[in-house]
């Protein structure tokens, strides 16, 4: 599907890019199911071999916009690592998503150690003391540095006082090459998106040992982010994109769809059969420990005070001082913009644009412009420095 | 081009053979050293620390380009993505150029930006030109199979009228006329028709 990109436009369809993870599925159910067509939109999705090309072809309107990163949608806009590209992300596709991994024969050294690993903390200390015990490195592989999975591992070794160095390497894999490296013991730890830790799992490689959700509750983890200067120029058809994707994500949150989904998404223009193993009524689609979801608790509201903590990491974790200066975050994350689609669609939202991030460990309420809005918890573990 | 070139070292990185060759001849001919041609970017990491390329030339579409991209956020030394800061419009045109053509490029610990524009050019041009390469390829394998289709049509047409081949083409023509379709396509209907589609394959097969 990455053909046909080249040369100019000449309709007025919408070209989006995507990457083939299970968090693209508001897009591409909203394709496959219909929402795009309802709302009167032409639509073409490309599926993108890297999130650097995926960059590279919204930076220069190859595509009018794309599944992104939470991190990446703040990266290109101060361009960090490419040409600096204006991007406004007006809402969010989906929450959690990422895990982190462990090869069987560390997790049976780490269970060892007597740690309690279903408590993300205690998983953290039970590394450490096999890091200081193991002659060799323990190998971390990440996908990408400016991605929300590089964050949340960052976070859990904080959590033990651990950071990557001599003793903890990190090593950049592409995703499918993930379970390949694990398998081979390239990688001791692999911390990627779904659906790659379900299927290290099945295939016996290793098991979860944290999920991003136990480091960063109920995260954003991608994005929507179209271009600027495509959105000013397209008001309405911007309103009529998130309106359709906004449908889809509430759509994908119902179980009763699964089975579609699963037999949408192995097509191989999108995730292939790589996800066959998840259940041929797609019931093994989501893994339980990931919580995995696109709508439910206002999932899709782009909170500033989430670009903010975004960026605040962003900070903390780069080398040296990439990461400068200050972009104007409400022009980038756009609540304003969500509540106004989502009055549209006779959707609640909250009506303030900033919430105590980290500060709530059960799900809570805000007042909505109809009456009141449940919100998701967004508890964060404890790393001792928070930014 | 000049000696101020020569000590440029160039890593390319592509899994077209040809086209890689193409731009490896291209760029020792200017003079460039080219150190290190590579299919594949496993173990480019420790590739990059051994061969210490000032620029790495990386097809756009390569699957690690993150991984390229990730080293450079997490290593003061290693290789970061050109960028071009837009100081006037033909570094803009270059980066627009260079992601069309399919070539993506990284710089090695603070090369200077007028000497990597160059590299950029010469990869962008070879690239361009394979690609043109390619299209008239697929072009002359779809004119032979055209007439393959034609002339095979022909004598199914002859068989079946009992006609000369003068006749046997007219009447395909006029065929194609009537339908506002190319003849190669009709005469694809009729061998499907006169034959019961063997050979003629599922078009419905591959689509969705």
């Amino acid at each position: 599907m990455t053909d046909g990109m080249k040369g100019t436009k000449t309709d007025d369809s919408i070209r989006l890019g995507f990457i083939p993870l299970l968090d693209a599925a508001p897009l591409i159910l909203a394709q496959e199911a219909g929402f795009f067509t309802e709302e009167g939109l032409d639509v073409s999705l490309h599926r993108q071999p890297s999130w650097s090309s995926l960059r590279d072809r919204v930076g220069v309107g190859m595509l009018d916009g794309a599944q992104m990163l939470g991190p990446m949608a703040l990266a290109i806009n101060m361009g960090l690592g490419a040409p600096p590209c204006q991007v406004v992300s007006p809402m969010v596709l989906s929450r959690n998503g990422n895990a982190i991994t462990a090869r069987r024969v560390l997790y049976e050294q780490l269970a060892a150690t007597g740690f309690d690993l279903s408590e993300p903390s205690e998983a953290a200390r039970a590394l450490a003391r096999v890091v200081a015990a193991s002659e060799e490195p323990i190998r971390l592989g990440i996908v990408y540095a400016w991605s929300s999975h590089y964050l949340q591992l960052l976070d859990w070794l904080a959590s033990a006082g651990l950071s990557p160095g001599p003793g903890l390497e990190l090593v950049t894999v592409p995703p499918p090459e993930m379970m390949t490296a694990l398998a081979y013991g390239s990688v001791d730890l692999a911390c990627v998106g779904e659906p790659w830790n379900s299927l290290m799992e099945y295939h016996g490689l290793g098991q979860i040992l944290a999920t991003g959700c136990q480091v960063w509750q109920n995260a954003p983890e991608k994005v929507l982010g179209v271009r600027r200067d495509w959105a000013e120029a397209n008001p309405e058809k911007l309103r009529a994109l998130m309106r359709a994707v906004i449908r889809c994500c509430r759509w994908l949150d119902d179980p009763v769809n699964r089975e579609l989904v699963h037999r949408i998404l192995v097509h191989p223009g999108y995730l292939g059969s790589a996800i066959e193993p998840l259940g041929d009524q797609g019931q093994w689609l989501f893994h339980p420990r990931v919580h995995q979801h696109f709508y439910r608790q206002s999932a899709n509201f782009p909170w500033l005070s989430q670009a903010e903590w975004l960026l605040s990491r962003m900070r903390l974790r780069s080398q040296g001082d990439q990461v400068q200066g200050a972009p104007a975050l409400d022009t980038i994350f756009r609540p304003d913009l969500y509540r106004e689609v989502a009055e549209s669609l006779g959707i609640d939202a909250p009506l303030m644009d900033y919430k105590d991030e980290g500060e709530h460990r059960q799900p809570f309420v805000v007042e909505g412009f109809r009456g009141e809005v449940e919100v998701a918890s967004d508890a964060l573990i404890t790393t001792g420095s928070r930014g | 081009m000049s000696a101020d070139q020569s000590g440029v070292r160039v890593m390319l990185v592509d899994n077209e053979p040809e086209r890689a060759a193409m731009v490896c001849e291209a760029l020792t001919s200017e003079g460039y050293q080219v150190v290190g041609q590579r299919s594949s970017t496993r173990g480019l990491v420790a590739a990059v620390a051994h061969e210490e390329p000032d620029v790495v030339i990386i097809d756009m579409d390569s699957p690690d380009r993150d991984t390229l991209e990730s080293m450079a956020a997490l290593n003061e030394h290693a290789p970061r993505p050109v960028v071009f800061f837009a100081s006037d419009e033909s570094d803009s045109q270059t980066i627009q150029q260079a992601v069309n053509a399919g070539v993506s490029a990284y710089i090695v610990d603070g090369l200077e930006q007028h000497r990597v524009k160059p590299i950029v050019d010469v990869a962008v041009a070879r690239f361009e030109a394979f690609q043109s390469l390619r299209h008239q390829l697929e072009e002359t394998r779809t004119a032979l199979e055209d007439r393959k289709d034609i002339e095979r049509a022909k004598g199914l047409v002859m068989k079946q009228q009992n006609c000369s081949e003068d006749e046997a083409f007219h009447s395909m023509r006029k065929l194609a006329m009537d339908r506002n379709q190319k003849l190669s396509d009709v005469a694809r209907q009729l061998i499907e028709a006169l034959e019961g589609g063997e050979g003629a394959g599922s078009p419905e097969a591959m689509n969705d």
